[in-house]
């Protein structure tokens, strides 16, 4: 059995989505962690090493950190396909975005929500309002992120967006705002909402 | 044929002992990237932001280090170095490679910059803690994913390498003695040598 440690209104949220999504058999465990005022603290039942979320256990199995939370599951559990399995179409993308989701889109955005100026040559990503560039060329003439197939690059990239559009850690432009409307009106999103 | 993107002396310097761990056949195009002097992405490179390292293969572009290692590694299996789909240690093999992205080199870049990790914004921790849960994992290695050797090592271990006598990084006699263990394999010679020819 599937065990999701999760905390509402939280990362985990996207790994409870993709579950839905991938309609296999979980349960969640709810866990506190530390938050950005100073309350919560890391729960002893979370496997994650520094108590965060999401993390899942699976069988013996134990997992930390979403984009390889959602690799693991989306090549493991195939009865939907959520993401192009290796030497399938799309797998080079797939793996590319998978990592680019927490290795430069995340950084970037949180450095300039920071003031933190972007060092070329030392810094593994790239300054924020590349990342945006790159999202909206990207996305443009596709209704998804792999193109015409949903995959668990819309729930971590596409609800990303959404949510840093939200709180205007990212501009809203046309492009982008179709795109999280398209996913945002998916059942196991609402599923989330309520979880 | 897999063609590595690559600037000597940076974070693609790794996938050519990646490569010669794999024995996979390869090219090496060397490009261009933005420095803190200046510079301009080269046209030739297929990473969405002219960074190292890309590789291309067969028409297949993939890029970031943790996806890099992932694609080669499935895709050639019989060199024992990345557990398969279905292996048990395959959660924590990828676990450790995006948390290699995603945790190390931005708690590392904070620390350097001097930056206090906003706790519960950021997907990553600080420094000390990040060094303190992959010196408890070496400690019961000796590698991350136990007693075999693997491509995440190969991410960590050159990072600890580069890093490593750095004021920044915390002390620790664990990866010291990690770091030699990896870059005690004939690959990283292999490798070394190419880099220099």
């Amino acid at each position: 059995m599937i065990t999701l440690y999760h905390s509402p209104q939280s990362r985990s949220g996207s790994i409870l989505w993709l579950l839905e999504e991938l309609q296999v058999p979980y349960e969640t465990k709810k866990v506190d962690f530390r938050h950005m005022d100073g309350s919560g603290k890391k729960d002893p039942a979370n496997p994650h090493p520094h108590g965060k979320v999401p993390a899942l256990t699976d069988g013996g199995d134990t997992l930390f950190e979403s984009s390889a939370i959602a690799l693991y599951l989306t090549d493991k559990y195939r009865k939907v396909k959520m993401g192009p399995a290796a030497g399938e179409t799309g797998r080079d993308e797939y793996l590319s975005w998978l990592a680019y989701r927490p290795g430069v889109m995340e950084p970037a955005l949180l450095c300039r929500r920071f003031g933190i100026q972007h060092v070329y040559g030392a810094m593994g990503w790239a300054p924020a309002d590349e990342v945006e560039a790159v999202l909206n060329a990207h996305m443009k003439g596709r209704d998804y992120f792999l193109g015409k197939d949903f995959s668990a690059l819309d729930i971590l990239i596409g609800g990303g967006i959404y949510f840093m559009m939200m709180a205007k850690m990212m501009a809203e432009t046309p492009v982008l705002k179709d795109y999280t409307a398209r996913i945002i009106a998916r059942p196991a999103f609402a599923k989330m909402m309520g979880a | 044929m897999i063609t590595l993107y690559h600037r000597p002396r940076t974070r693609s310097s790794r996938f050519i002992w990646l490569l010669e761990e794999l024995g996979a056949p390869y090219q090496i195009k060397e490009v261009a990237t933005r420095t803190r002097e200046g510079g301009a992405p080269d046209p030739a490179n297929p990473h969405p932001h002219g960074k190292v390292p890309a590789i291309s293969d067969d028409g297949e572009i993939v890029w970031e280090s943790p996806a890099i290692a992932l694609y080669l590694t499935d895709k050639y299996p019989t060199a024992g170095i990345g557990p398969a789909v279905g292996d048990p240690k395959r959660g924590a093999y990828v676990s450790w490679l995006v948390y290699y992205g995603s945790a190390l080199e931005p708690a590392l870049m904070s620390k350097f910059m001097n930056v206090t990790v906003p706790v519960g914004t950021a997907g990553w921790v600080e420094l000390e803690p990040t060094i303190a849960a992959i010196v408890k994992t070496l400690s019961a290695g000796p590698y991350l994913l136990g007693e075999k050797f693997s491509a995440a090592d190969i991410l960590y271990g050159s990072t600890f390498a580069m890093f490593g006598s750095m004021p920044i990084m915390p002390k620790s006699p664990v990866i010291d003695a990690y770091v030699k263990r990896c870059l005690d394999r004939p690959a990283y010679a292999r490798a070394q040598a190419k880099e220099a020819a």
